[in-house]
């Protein structure tokens, strides 16, 4: 399970979810923009964060490749 | 032709033999009862290995297969019904019928929230079959399913009710109690199955219910794609955040289960978030719900809050409406 710690916050992320989709982009395009806010806003968590918690979930280390630069 | 399905409805029991008893079994203090399901029966597979075999039915992730153990109770009074006899026009002595097994248990703890619990069980005498926890001998006292391949099931019932509270009067605590009546004295009397365990591995007097972890949405909270819930015990006298946020958070999201009640459609809960400072859980779904729709939030079952540190808990589903 990914778990982001930030101030208050501890989230943890539904990595059997999470892998169900092809791209870390996919994933985000997919959420609703309010728990995208909810994310970032409230709680802090940044993009490259996110995109971590799906490479976790895929089970392979973070790339920067250039479709996500 | 000969019939079928005709019972023999022969009674002439041959006598049992009456040599005097060095070794038997006397029912001591019911120190616990369980209620199984009705008609559950015991393999004889199982009952090698009772006291997991009642644990792991105790703590069943369906609830409808579930044992609840009852108890611990601090005082016993028997009700029974007298036996019916009855006199001829001739002065001659009847025997009509047996009397019914009638108990009232008395307990304490738990209090008003387990009067509740209690009372959850009223009139569900055609839903459970009872396991007697004989604290004295250490035996779970049950009757003789009459079949090869089972070795026990549980009394047969004709009436679970509790009485209303008796109050504190400041000389004596406020005490509860609650009154079974079995269907059927021949299963206690003539076909009681009596199954001792080792106290020293087993006392089955530590066979127990799992406590009630509650959900209630924070009012207008689900704004159609997430919504904040508090964690309770029953009756919400505790509050769980500090004790088990953490491990609900550590554990997978996808033991969370969300439904929209009008369409069938499962949510995905993509994330359980803890807030330390409002001391509740923001759940985020993968996609939206109607304003107005109403979603059945259900929490992960026994064995996965097990997995996840909380052991000995069982959540029910609630409603939330989208505001």
């Amino acid at each position: 399970m990914a778990v982001i710690q930030k101030g208050t916050w501890s989230v943890g992320f539904n990595e059997d979810y999470i892998k169900t989709f092809k791209s870390a982009d996919e994933w985000l395009k997919s959420e609703p923009q309010s728990n995208k806010d909810f994310w970032k806003n409230e709680i802090g968590i940044t993009d490259a964060e996110l995109k971590d918690v799906y490479a976790k979930s895929v089970g392979k280390a973070v790339e920067a490749t250039a479709e996500s630069k | 032709m000969t019939p079928t399905n005709i019972y023999n409805f022969n009674n002439a029991v041959a006598p049992l033999n009456t040599g005097p008893m060095s070794v038997f079994y006397e029912l001591g203090t019911i120190y616990k009862v369980i209620f199984i399901p009705k008609g559950k029966m015991f393999t004889n597979t199982e009952m090698l290995t009772p006291y997991a075999t009642l644990d792991a039915l105790c703590k069943n992730n369906t609830i409808a297969l579930r044992a609840f153990p009852i108890g611990d109770f601090i005082d016993f009074q028997d009700k029974s019904t007298a036996e019916v006899t009855a006199t001829t026009g001739y002065g001659y002595m009847q025997y009509i019928t047996d009397g019914k097994p009638v108990w009232e248990f008395i307990w304490d703890q738990g209090g008003m929230s387990f009067e509740k619990v209690m009372k959850s069980f009223q009139g569900l005498q055609n839903s459970y079959d009872l396991l007697v926890i004989d604290r004295d001998a250490n035996v779970i006292l049950g009757t003789d399913p009459a079949t090869a391949t089972y070795a026990l099931k549980g009394f047969s019932l004709e009436m679970i009710y509790s009485t209303l509270i008796k109050t504190n009067n400041a000389k004596e605590k406020t005490r509860h109690s609650t009154i079974i009546a079995l269907k059927d004295a021949k299963e206690l009397v003539e076909r009681h199955v009596a199954i001792q365990l080792d106290p020293t591995q087993y006392p089955v007097y530590n066979l127990q219910g799992l406590y009630n972890f509650e959900l209630s949405l924070v009012p207008s909270s689900f704004t159609t794609t997430s919504a904040k819930l508090k964690i309770t015990t029953g009756d919400k006298h505790l509050d769980l955040y500090d004790l088990y946020s953490a491990a609900l958070v550590t554990a997978t999201a996808s033991i969370w289960s969300a439904v929209t009640d009008s369409t069938g459609v499962t949510l995905s809960v993509s994330t359980i978030a803890a807030n330390s400072a409002t001391k509740a859980m923001t759940l985020t779904f993968g996609t939206s719900t109607a304003a107005g729709a109403t979603v059945t939030v259900t929490p992960p079952t026994v064995s996965a809050l097990t997995a996840a540190g909380l052991p000995g808990y069982a959540g029910a589903p609630i409603q939330i409406t989208a505001v």
